[in-house]
């Protein structure tokens, strides 16, 4: 196997069927190695995760692990939420309405905590622009993750928007401490399928309430709880079957069990509303999404 | 399914005290009269929307003035959904406003819950149906020009309308009603009452937003005709009831005399 690699023709562009389906874990540690690999010159060939490469392929092939997580990632998304997620996110974004009004004053100062991809970070700007001309308002695209991270920036540079842009910050932090966001400094929160990760979820909203300006707000879109008993009883069915697409489609089974269970852990909306409320926000609300699937939950800070 | 026995012990054909608290003074709004968004909403009615009408940019320069950051828009809004036909949450959070404090400014100094010196500043007589309906009104002036656009918030179809603007337009004839002068009853016509009067207010709105007269004097002669035509209307099916009672029961003794003759 190892030597089929090896002597792969250079033509031969380097399929990512060919290789064994790995996790997203495994991906992520063949990237760092890439990184180190990378600085020494002097080795002709590297490691594959389990595998030996050429050095000139390694970086090819990382790049297709990479793009095949991410689509596997939104196909992912996709086929869980049978493509409603889009239509979640589109929703949470048109009710926030953020931007910079033609005649407001200043422009807004977003943050968007555990959104590695940029999908939500990048959909505000966009709807920002789009909708009021406004050029001029900062993102601050949050995630523990290093390698989320990367995705994002990928993202943006994909589109040729939001790369290296002076408006456009991409930070490591936690969400719990957001040690490098002084307080009081930004007008909207937000964290989309992120707070449910958290370890202490009171402390992310915490902090969300400290680095917040008065008058901004804190918009949070995440999972919550099915309201009528038959359309439970039919979810219930479908988070058995998630892990099983995963494994299907993702080649992972695990995270995709995580999913489901971390899902189900989530405070309910009632009890996540009180925990916004215990933060400090004031005017705590929720709009429950798809039979109560999704809930959009928003505080403010006054 | 299998449920926990907590689940099925509940009553489900009572609600709870809890559950009918009213935890806001201004319900359904979420705000007191002392948070940042009565501060901000209170501003741009008073001052921004009879510049601009009922618009995004009245809330932007009252934002402004108050020198409150972009974000306050989005705050207001967040408890209305998106729609393809309205422009925007917030502008709608502020309709809503307008429709719940000018209700609750009609009936301030007759509800001994709200009026300032409690029961004892209750005047003796509550105020006539029409007086009453002619005052609300009258709240409606200084928005004048700017009526036609927010009808036409309020009427199109959606969310919004079934959930605030007709909600509220209920209350505001059940408040009419209530506190007045005007004889209620417990049967159904506690509905075609107040269903009679929320068509009379809304047809004298939508005249009102074309009416061109000085201080809006046409309106309230319109609003005076509808609303004795209305009250007219009842009396007409109510005579029109008690006669085909009268008629029924004297029919029934009639036949009922007629077989015991045999």
């Amino acid at each position: 196997m190892v030597n089929k690699v090896l002597v792969r023709p250079a033509w031969v562009k380097p399929s990512i069927r060919a290789l064994p389906m790995r996790t997203l874990r495994q991906a992520r540690n063949v990237h760092s190695t890439a990184k180190e690999t990378a600085k020494d010159n002097s080795i002709e060939t590297t490691h594959f995760g389990s595998k030996t490469v050429a050095k000139s392929e390694k970086e090819k092939l990382v790049g297709s692990v990479f793009s095949n997580v991410a689509s596997k990632y939104d196909i992912m998304n996709d086929v869980m939420s049978l493509g409603i997620h889009r239509l979640w996110k589109d929703h949470f974004i048109n009710k926030l309405d953020a931007g910079k009004r033609p005649n407001a004053k200043e422009p807004l100062h977003f943050i968007d905590v555990a959104g590695g991809s940029g999908d939500i970070a990048f959909g505000l700007l966009d709807h920002a622009e789009h909708k009021f001309y406004d050029k001029e308002s900062t993102m601050h695209v949050v995630d523990i993750n290093p390698d989320m991270l990367k995705e994002g920036e990928k993202r943006a540079m994909n589109q040729g928007k939001y790369f290296n842009d002076p408006r456009v910050k991409f930070l490591v932090q936690n969400g719990e401490t957001l040690d490098q966001i002084e307080s009081n400094s930004k007008d909207v929160y937000t964290v989309s399928f992120g707070i449910r990760n958290f370890t202490n979820i009171q402390a992310g909203l915490n902090t969300a309430y400290r680095v917040l300006k008065p008058g901004g707000i804190f918009y949070c879109l995440e999972f919550s709880k099915v309201d009528n008993p038959l359309v439970d009883t039919v979810y219930q069915q479908w988070s058995k079957v998630l892990p099983v697409l995963g494994s299907v489609v993702a080649n992972d089974y695990d995270s995709y069990q995580y999913l489901v269970e971390s899902i189900q852990k989530f405070p309910e909306p009632e009890r996540f509303q009180s925990m916004i409320e215990k933060a400090g926000f004031q005017s705590a609300g929720y709009e429950p999404l798809t039979f109560g699937v999704c809930a959009i939950h928003w505080g403010i800070k006054t | 399914m299998k449920l926990p026995p907590r689940i099925l012990c509940r009553r489900l054909y009572h609600p709870n005290v809890v559950e009918h608290q009213v935890k806001h003074p201004l319900f359904p709004l979420t705000y007191g009269p002392h948070s940042l968004q009565y501060k901000v909403l209170e501003n741009t009615l008073s001052k921004y929307v009879p510049l601009y009408g009922f618009d995004e940019r009245a809330i932007v320069a009252s934002a402004n003035e108050l020198g409150l950051g972009g974000a306050v828009i989005s705050a207001l809004g967040a408890h209305n959904s998106p729609s393809f036909f309205h422009t925007s949450p917030a502008v709608l959070e502020l309709v809503k406003f307008h429709l719940v404090t000018k209700r609750y400014a009609l009936t301030n100094a007759l509800d001994p819950s709200r009026a300032p010196g409690g029961l004892s500043s209750i005047p003796d007589e509550l105020p006539t149906l029409e007086a009453l309906f002619k005052r609300r009104l009258e709240l409606n002036v200084p928005i004048g020009s700017h009526l036609t656009p927010l009808l036409s918030m309020l009427s199109i179809p959606g969310e919004y309308l079934v959930n605030t603007a007709l909600p509220e337009l209920h209350r505001l004839s059940d408040d009419l009603v209530f506190f007045s002068q005007e004889k209620d009853s417990h049967d159904f016509a506690w509905y075609a009452k107040r269903a009679a009067i929320s068509c009379a207010f809304v047809s004298s709105e939508l005249f009102m937003a074309q009416d061109k007269s000085h201080n809006f004097n046409k309106t309230f002669e319109f609003a005076e005709e509808k609303l004795h035509k209305v009250t007219k209307l009842g009396e007409y099916y109510n005579n029109t009831e008690e006669y085909m009672w009268y008629t029924l029961l004297t029919s029934i003794n009639l036949a009922k005399s007629q077989l015991t003759r045999g």
